[in-house]
């Protein structure tokens, strides 16, 4: 579960308050909102990123308002991946698992079932520049999957993509919430894309984050993708 | 009826090639510049004439010991190509004595019109060896008999002056000078009077219609010679370097002979090691603090990032006086160890290239994007560990080009140095200094041969940052 109580977040002149969101434990949400409407910063408050003035975030049933990032078990897509230029796929996927000093044997599993998962086992001796942007995007899911989080926030992840891609990794995304149950929170501009992926749908316009009226519409499917759980 | 006409295009097709020239001819000049101090250092090493003044006074050797009364001259001068032989069929050989008191104390007084010696200069010539003739085998120094004497050289050379010495008067001094192929190029004759005792000099302004290869000079009864003077090459070739000049002139230009010199290897040692100490430590110091300006915005930001640009605007003369001036403040044990020493050269070095460190590893942390520190903090890293393992490794181009910049600003490091670590040499003395020093005796050739030095050393690093750096901020 994500629940954001009444939130209010300052950064420089930007100004957002009493944000209210909820998405239940397993349900995909996406969050729509115009450039410059403080979708990012959001986001970065649900990872813990940046300091909330205000307000209570509660992913599952802990309350992680005043936690470090690294204690609050989220994985966190940012924008065009954010990949680490200097180390391999294999080490992408591997990373975060050699933070929790987990035994080599089974990192390598890990390392290898996620690679599986999202199709890139052939990727995973290679560097960051030489991949696509789907392949870049399949990378950093996986490494932020690797620890098996129970929450999934992804930062415009199609955005950079061409049609193809896009589809594909939507397709992508749908998998991996069925198989993984994770709690996401997607935030797009796109309404094709959230009309695709979401289970519930928010936008976000000035200060406020309304619960939409496309609340109802949950995932009418304009592709032939079924529904998701 | 006349057709309308069709309306003037009215821009103007001029030409773009001024322009392009413009921009050539301006920008060009300042390359030109560049390339050409560069190309002139190079050509003066190569081309220095490298020939040496010799006066020749037979009281020490090629090698500046000293040479004892009696002896045969050998070897003595073989550095310079030269030996010299009497007339074989005499059995006469060249010797060195200076105990010929007993014939110059003799009872005369200088007269104004006579070129004879003084009892002042008849002195100084006793502790002076001159040129003599002994009977072989053993025979004692004499200047009783007329002698020939043959000086030839390995390579010509060009002969200044003669020192001739006559004691008994009255009969000639003969000297004649060859060319190489054997030719008579000159020939003078000491103007025989009745004076006593005489010093000739033979002076030539300028060398006789070519260079001498062979002198053979005729002392009459009581002659010897006292020295002389002449220019040479420098060095005598082998026979390979009459095939390759070029790599002859290499080996034998001032750059090498610079090399040679062991206070300027202490030089180039001291500049290498110092240089990658203050690298080092500048770069300890720049990645935390270059870290810090980029990440972190906090009260006195903007103060400290003006703090951290002073030592590049300062006068680095200022930088060193203001170091002297600091350590005015210190406890004497700690002044003792670092003024005038070593410490105080990396101190004066790290000071101004600290600074550029710190810009470049800035600039570097403010390229890296700070969501992939994002990411490895949700990822479970500790702000250590997101540092540590994600952007230091991303930076570690930027750090050597810190690293290089530093050393590069340390290497051509001056002002702070002479005044802070003074210019002692063998002990203080970086190649800038090295520079300086040798431009004060005079000496262009190693002036220019260090600066070469330091130029390949600057160009190096310059290869280094521009390969494995971060092109956009390599110097």
């Amino acid at each position: 579960m994500i629940q954001l109580n009444d939130i209010a977040i300052t950064a420089g002149d930007f100004q957002l308050t009493e944000i209210n969101l909820t998405i239940a434990t397993g349900k995909y949400g996406v969050l729509m909102g115009r450039t410059g409407s403080g979708k990012t910063t959001l986001l970065e408050a649900v990872a813990g990123l940046s300091q909330v003035t205000a307000g209570q975030i509660i992913l599952g049933d802990t309350d992680v308002t005043d936690m470090k990032p690294s204690q609050r078990n989220i994985g966190y897509v940012p924008q065009d991946g954010a990949l680490f230029n200097t180390m391999s796929v294999r080490d992408h996927l591997s990373f975060a698992l050699t933070i929790r000093k987990t035994p080599s044997a089974e990192t390598k599993q890990r390392v290898t079932e996620l690679a599986e998962m999202l199709e890139i086992t052939h990727l995973l001796d290679r560097r960051p520049f030489k991949l696509s942007g789907g392949e870049r995007q399949r990378v950093s899911l996986g490494r932020a999957l690797s620890f098996r989080p129970t929450t999934l926030l992804l930062d415009e992840p199609l955005s950079a993509l061409d049609e193809q891609t896009r589809d594909q990794i939507c397709t992508l995304l749908d998998t991996i919430q069925n198989h993984t149950g994770v709690t996401v929170l997607h935030i797009t501009h796109s309404l094709a894309e959230a009309e695709r992926l979401a289970d519930c749908l928010f936008r976000l316009e000035g200060e406020i984050l309304p619960d939409s009226d496309f609340q109802g519409k949950v995932s009418p499917l304009p592709a032939a993708t079924p529904d998701t759980g | 009826m006349p057709a309308t006409p069709a309306p003037k295009n009215r821009v103007r097709k001029s030409s773009d090639i001024p322009f392009f020239l413009c921009l050539g001819i301006i920008g060009g000049t300042y390359v030109i510049l560049i390339v050409g101090i560069l190309l002139a250092d190079i050509a003066y090493i190569f081309s220095a004439d490298q020939s040496q003044a010799v006066d020749l006074d037979f009281n020490r050797d090629d090698a500046d010991r000293a040479i004892a009364s009696g002896s045969l001259l050998t070897s003595q001068f073989d550095r310079y190509g030269l030996a010299v032989q009497c007339q074989e069929d005499t059995g006469n050989r060249p010797t060195l004595i200076n105990d010929f008191n007993q014939y110059l104390l003799a009872d005369n007084e200088p007269q104004a019109d006579d070129p004879q010696l003084s009892r002042d200069e008849q002195v100084a010539m006793l502790n002076k060896n001159v040129l003599v003739a002994t009977t072989a085998p053993e025979g004692k120094p004499h200047l009783d008999e007329s002698i020939q004497y043959t000086f030839s050289w390995k390579e010509p050379i060009e002969l200044k002056e003669l020192r001739c010495l006559n004691i008994r008067g009255g009969s000639q001094l003969q000297v004649a000078l060859y060319s190489k192929s054997g030719q008579e190029i000159g020939n003078r004759q000491l103007a025989a009077n009745a004076a006593q005792v005489q010093l000739q000099k033979f002076q030539w302004k300028e060398t006789p219609s070519g260079p001498v290869s062979r002198m053979v000079i005729s002392l009459p009864p009581g002659g010897a010679i006292t020295g002389l003077r002449f220019v040479w090459g420098g060095h005598i070739p082998s026979a390979w370097e009459a095939r390759l000049p070029f790599l002859s002139r290499l080996i034998h230009s001032p750059f090498t002979k610079a090399l040679a010199k062991p206070e300027i290897q202490y030089s180039i040692r001291l500049s290498l090691i110092s240089c990658t100490i203050t690298a080092i430590l500048s770069l300890w110091v720049a990645i935390p603090i270059g870290y810090l300006m980029s990440r972190y915005r906090f009260f006195g930001h903007s103060l400290l990032d003006a703090i951290l640009d002073i030592p590049i605007v300062l006068p680095p003369l200022v930088v060193g006086l203001s170091l002297l001036i600091a350590f005015q403040f210190l406890p004497v044990v700690i002044r003792e160890i670092v003024v005038y020493e070593i410490p105080a050269v990396i101190l004066a070095q790290f000071m101004v290239a600290c600074a550029f460190a710190v810009r470049t590893m800035r600039a570097t942390f403010d390229q890296i994007d700070v969501r992939h520190e994002h990411v490895a903090l949700t990822l479970g890293c500790s702000r250590f560990q997101a540092f540590h393992r994600v952007v230091l490794p991303d930076a570690s181009r930027g750090a050597l080009t810190a690293a290089t910049l530093a050393w590069a600003r340390a290497l051509g490091e001056f002002g702070p140095l002479l005044i802070f670590a003074g210019a002692t040499r063998n002990k203080t003395e970086v190649l800038s200094t090295t520079v300086f020093l040798e431009m004060n005796v005079g000496d262009l050739g190693a002036a220019v041969a260090v600066s070469l030095i330091m130029v390949t050393g600057a160009v190096l690093v310059l290869i280094v940052a521009r390969i494995w750096g971060t092109r956009s901020m390599a110097i």
